[in-house]
């Protein structure tokens, strides 16, 4: 029988969570930046953050998990789970994969003998436009948190 | 028919005598009937139908002498013998060997004839279902809801008078809300404990009634009731300890074959009384929210809407042992489950989750849980029930931005089988000693993502061994005060201690580890868990 | 999200219409390069109705830049909002790239 248990309300608990599973597939990824930009939206983050640093943050990340993380397998899966609170923002996207070494894929692409590189700027700008960035081993595979204050 | 004039003429050739066979047209009652019509081109005219009990009798025809005997049977028919050019012949002895021929022809048609007669009227049924399903997708006014199903079911039936009538508390009288074949305004309120009333001991007694022919002898429904009627409480379930309790009753009269409603039809009629409960309750909430145009009690009523649409974990009983929860945050999420019946011991169990927040969240999930109690009626592929599913939202979804997050899973213990679609629901676990935890990932995105029907796969099941684990995000993501998550693992791992025991059991574990980690921090997303044996 | 490829004149002028990510940055330059095959010199990119463009959409652009130089050919960029300006500016691609602030002064200036 289900059963209904009110907990009491606290500042800090006003928190907006989404969580989801998708297939490794790069075509899913402005789908789930969208839902995670509307409860962003809801909870009056700032237009840069809700224009610049949250979707390409977050873009990014996911496409690390399902191109590097996950091998670009498309039998493999991705789980975003994102808490918009009033005060921060946490992303996190968790592959199936062994994760890769955020400090050993830390070049500056915005050197000049970079400048002219292709790739290499994901990591740079998850840092750039995140708070915290940090990898987490998990049960089967792993996870990178972001952390974004509200404006 | 073909074999059967060729049997007929090979009589024909054989004996050189007539034969012909007599049928009675149309499907109303005796008393009125049409005379027979021959099936046999320039038969000589009958004029005696002898019936099934009697011998076969002598009769005279402007062609000569025939013997005419009733083929035993439901079918109201009969077989003719006769004339004969040569005199002396016996047609006894032919009848006696040709009744039975014919009498077996007869009845494989009538089998063939049912069959089609089944599957034609199960489409109508599945249609009407899809159709009541838009409606209710459609629309939050009751009127305009319940007049649209009334037509719609009185189609199907064949029913000329309809009327939906609501419960209404503060006068303890059922009230007409939609009316078909008699004026509205004019269908007086009837008083629950009205003596005479059809409706009103219906709604009493939670029971629906067939009648057969006659008026009704109450001035009050006499409006609506002409020949055979129907009569079927609208019921819903709410949590317990209320139950199960009517709403109001829907009645079927004035048919236009004559013929009384069946029990097919009733079970038809409880099924769409069910979906016009759905709408009642979800616009009685909706008219309170619209009333009272404040924020929080908006929040409160989505709150009481999902709570009051998740269905009893003991309605799967005996077939499968469910332990269900959702306990939900202060703020209004999405969460929800629901259990179906399938037919046989089969059971079907969904869990998911809204995007999105708040009243309109709510609302979905509302659309969601009936279009599914539908849906899982019609299939029972997961991936084809999820598709129906979205393809019922599809504009409602579009037009909120807003996307289903499930898991649907069919169990069949007599096949030994789980089958099971997953629309973005990020846990769900096929559990046992043997092999522990399985993961049984999204297959396919969240619904209202992309417009690919979900897939369907399989796993072995076995009674009494294997456990399904359904559950959201905010039990492994229940936070301490120091803001530690109570995470997945501590999850699986009270499961996995708990395995011999009933769900129940391991439910209770599972809310007694939540708490001793949470210390009454308050939550901050709701929580569901479904745990599922057979 | 898509491409519109139009010439204005000599320049062969491609709207970005939504985002410019991982998902469809491949159409993007296989646009422009088959365009660049053709005998197309001059290229103008105009973000007006851009939403985001995350690095891989970068990299598209740098790469484009390159092919475009190789055969002796000129990109410009128009019309960056602000917060794209602020992405060009993290990744310092905004000295890399000629950037106008309108599509006519980004016409002229070929």
């Amino acid at each position: 029988m289900p059963r209904t248990e009110r907990h009491g309300s606290s500042p800090d608990g006003r928190v907006r969570v989404v969580d989801v599973e998708i297939p490794n597939d790069v075509r899913y990824i402005e789908k789930v930046v969208e839902l995670v930009r509307r409860e962003c939206q809801v909870m009056a983050y700032g237009h840069r953050q809700l224009m610049l640093n949250v979707p390409v943050a977050l873009t990014e990340a996911l496409s690390n998990a399902i191109l590097r993380g996950n091998g670009d397998d498309p039998a493999k899966h991705v789980h975003v789970h994102a808490e918009v609170g009033a005060e921060r923002l946490v992303l996190e996207v968790g592959d199936e994969g062994t994760g890769f070494d955020l400090d050993a894929s830390l070049i500056d692409p915005t050197t000049p003998e970079n400048l002219g590189r292709e790739d290499g700027r994901g990591l740079f700008l998850m840092r750039k436009l995140m708070d915290r960035v940090e990898r987490l081993e998990a049960a089967h595979g792993s996870v990178v948190r972001m952390t974004l204050h509200r404006e | 028919m073909s074999d059967l004039a060729e049997v007929l003429d090979a009589f024909r050739k054989a004996t050189a005598c007539e034969a012909a066979l007599w049928v009675q047209g149309g499907g109303a009652s005796p008393t009125d009937a049409p005379i027979a019509e021959p099936r046999t081109p320039g038969a000589p005219k009958l004029t005696v139908f002898p019936s099934g009990t009697d011998s076969p009798v002598d009769a005279r025809t402007d062609a000569g002498s025939v013997l005419v005997a009733a083929v035993p049977g439901p079918h109201r028919a009969w077989l003719a013998l006769g004339p004969c050019p040569a005199p002396g012949v016996d047609l006894r002895t032919y009848m006696s060997f040709l009744l039975p021929v014919i009498t077996q022809y007869l009845q494989s048609a009538l089998e063939v004839e049912h069959a089609a007669n089944e599957l034609a009227e199960r489409y109508e049924e599945i249609n009407l279902l899809y159709t009541i399903s838009e409606i209710l997708g459609r629309t939050v006014s009751l009127d305009e809801a319940a007049k649209t199903i009334l037509t719609e079911v009185s189609e199907t039936v064949g029913a000329r008078k309809a009327t939906v009538l609501v419960h209404e508390r503060a006068t303890d009288t059922l009230r007409a809300v939609a009316a078909l074949g008699v004026d509205l305004t004019t269908v007086p309120p009837i008083r629950v404990d009205d003596p005479c009333s059809v409706s009103a001991r219906v709604f009493r007694s939670q029971h629906p009634a067939l009648l057969e022919t006659g008026e009704s002898p109450c001035p009050e429904e006499a409006g609506y009731r002409r020949g055979a009627m129907l009569s079927v409480p609208i019921m819903w379930t709410a949590p317990a300890p209320r139950g199960a309790e009517p709403l109001g009753v829907v009645n079927l009269s004035d048919r236009r074959s004559g013929q009384p409603f069946t029990a097919g039809d009733q079970k038809l009629i409880a099924a769409i009384a069910t979906q016009i409960g759905t709408a009642i309750q979800n616009t009685r909430l909706v008219r309170a929210s619209v009333e009272q145009q404040r924020l929080s009690h908006e929040m409160q009523l989505a709150h009481e809407l999902q709570m009051k649409l998740l269905p009893s974990d003991s309605i799967l009983a005996p077939d499968a042992m469910v332990a269900a929860r959702v306990v939900p945050a202060e703020s209004v999420g999405g969460d929800f489950y629901h259990l179906f019946h399938l037919g046989g011991s089969r059971t079907g169990i969904m869990i998911g989750d809204v995007s999105g927040h708040g009243y309109q969240a709510a609302l979905i999930m509302a659309l969601t849980m009936s279009a599914a109690a539908i849906h899982s009626q019609t299939t029972t592929d997961p991936g084809e029930m999820l598709n129906a599913l979205v393809s019922t939202l599809r504009d409602e979804l579009t037009m909120t931005e807003m996307f289903i997050s499930a898991f649907y899973g069919v169990i069949d213990p007599e096949e030994g089988e789980l089958h099971y679609a997953n629309t973005g629901h990020p846990h769900a676990f096929l559990v046992n000693r043997e092999h522990g935890f399985e993961r049984l990932p999204a297959i396919d995105p969240p619904l209202g993502m992309n417009e690919k029907p979900p897939v369907t796969a399989r796993r072995s099941w076995r009674r009494k061994k294997d456990l399904l684990v359904l559950f959201t995000d905010g039990v492994s993501d229940a936070r301490n005060r120091a803001g530690e998550r109570l995470g997945e693992e501590r999850v699986i791992e009270t499961i996995r201690d708990n395995l011999d025991a009933e769900p129940r059991v391991i439910l209770e574990r599972i809310v007694e580890e939540l708490n001793a980690h949470t210390q009454g921090a308050p939550l901050r997303d709701d929580l569901t868990v479904v745990l599922v044996r057979t | 999200m898509s491409f519109s490829v139009k010439k204005e004149g000599e320049v062969v002028v491609v709207d970005v219409e939504g985002q410019l990510i991982v998902g469809n940055r491949q159409e993007l330059k296989q646009k422009v390069l088959d365009e660049l095959e053709r005998g197309e010199k001059k290229f103008l990119i105009d973000f007006s109705q851009t939403g985001y463009i995350d690095s891989s959409g970068l990299g598209v652009l740098v790469s484009l830049s390159k092919k475009i130089r190789e055969q002796g050919g000129e990109l410009r960029l128009a019309n960056l909002n602000d917060d794209l300006k602020t992405l060009f500016e993290l990744t310092k691609l905004d000295t890399l790239f000629q950037i106008a602030d309108t599509r006519e002064r980004a016409l002229q200036s070929f």
